[in-house]
């Protein structure tokens, strides 16, 4: 049992550190950045449409795909112009574009080895206050629950976000660019339903 | 141009009316060399004046001579400038122009020239390249899609029946 008139922090130290470990993962794994996964999709695909005409570049929807295609990991001052919207480009761009995600964690990360590194001076009996506060209040009592909640949340946030990136963003891209470059080609084979001969002049 | 190829006879070996993006006149060439390749009938060409960078390989004329070694195969080709090539000088020309019962030459009348926009090439009824826009070489293509290439056959027959046949011996 949780002796909770002391610090209850040496106990979530486990998930503490798990957490730290999620989200230095998200951080540093390259695996976990989406902007190469469409960028990648989208060359392929243009690649169908390789030397398309001009006349063609100048349509919308190539003008959309080919800035999918030059979003670079690095961070992106392309604006929202050209990029095609829909629920996924939306989060693309309030969560992705900008690394919102990258500096959520790493603030997260922090927040949580300044909580590893507590842990370690309530285990060995240093219970002092930082900037006035009184860490042995904040982590002791009823608390728990409230940590408990935040430890959980700060370590599941990059798993969110992977499954955000990946199955949402990714693939909402990807099927959006190969609906576009397939809708492209069934306009062209309307025309060829819709030609006809023009009518001779006796 | 390896990896287009490879794409061209795939969808020619599936026949199955995927449409396919074509961007420059080397995918024309390729297109056309696959539409002789894989003809089991007869193939139209609807053309300005059968650009020869598309019509006047060596490998098209090959395919081409193959698809016409089973006798019940034809060639039809409508011209919309037939005196802007030169039978001496045009390989496809040369080598079918007027030799060769099975390869036919017309050429479109005047006044239909400036109502169609269009280019194409049409096999079996049911494969095609078309260029929409005959000023510009994007074009789409595609094998087993019975609907456009009917229409297209059709429209090719309605202008064939206006042209005019074209003898390239009088015209050299």
């Amino acid at each position: 049992m949780i002796d909770y008139s002391i610090s209850f922090l040496p106990f979530l130290e486990p998930m503490i550190g798990l957490a730290v470990a999620l989200n230095l993962a998200y951080i540093a794994l390259p695996r976990f950045r989406y902007r190469e996964q469409i960028q990648e999709h989208v060359k392929e695909k243009l690649e169908e449409v390789k030397n398309a005409s001009e006349k063609l570049k100048n349509s919308p929807w190539y003008k959309n795909i080919s800035r999918m295609a030059s979003i670079k990991d690095g961070l992106s001052k392309e604006d929202k112009k050209d990029f095609p919207s829909g629920w996924w480009s939306f989060w693309y761009v309030f969560l992705f574009e900008k690394h919102v995600d990258r500096w959520v964690v790493i603030i997260f990360t922090c927040v949580l080895i300044s909580l590893l590194a507590l842990s370690s001076a309530h285990s060995a009996g240093f219970y002092g206050s930082i900037l006035s506060l009184d860490t042995l209040s904040v982590f002791s009592g009823s608390n728990f629950h409230i940590w408990f909640a935040v430890v959980i949340i700060l370590g599941i946030t990059p798993v969110l976000a992977v499954m955000l990136g990946s199955f949402a963003v990714v693939a909402g891209a990807c099927k959006y660019t190969s609906t576009e470059i397939q809708k492209m080609k069934y306009d062209f084979k309307d025309d060829v339903q819709n030609a006809s001969a023009p009518e001779a002049k006796k | 141009m390896r990896d287009y190829r490879a794409k061209v006879q795939e969808a020619a070996r599936l026949r199955d009316g995927e449409p396919l993006y074509n961007g420059s006149l080397d995918h024309a060439a390729v297109l056309a060399e696959e539409m002789f390749n894989n003809a089991e009938t007869d193939v139209n060409i609807l053309s300005g004046n059968l650009n020869a960078r598309v019509y006047g390989t060596s490998n098209i004329i090959e395919k081409a001579r193959q698809f016409l070694s089973d006798t019940d195969h034809k060639i039809r080709i409508i011209l919309e400038n037939p005196d802007k090539v030169d039978p001496v000088d045009h390989p496809f020309i040369r080598e079918f122009g007027n030799k060769n019962d099975d390869v036919e030459f017309r050429s479109l009348p005047d006044d239909m020239k400036d109502e169609i926009n269009y280019h194409f090439i049409v096999m079996d009824s049911d494969s095609y390249r078309f260029e929409k826009d005959k000023g510009d070489p994007s074009a789409i293509a595609a094998f087993g899609d019975i609907t456009g290439g009917k229409n297209l056959t059709s429209v090719f027959d309605t202008l064939w029946n206006e042209s005019k046949e074209i003898d390239f011996l009088k015209s050299n």
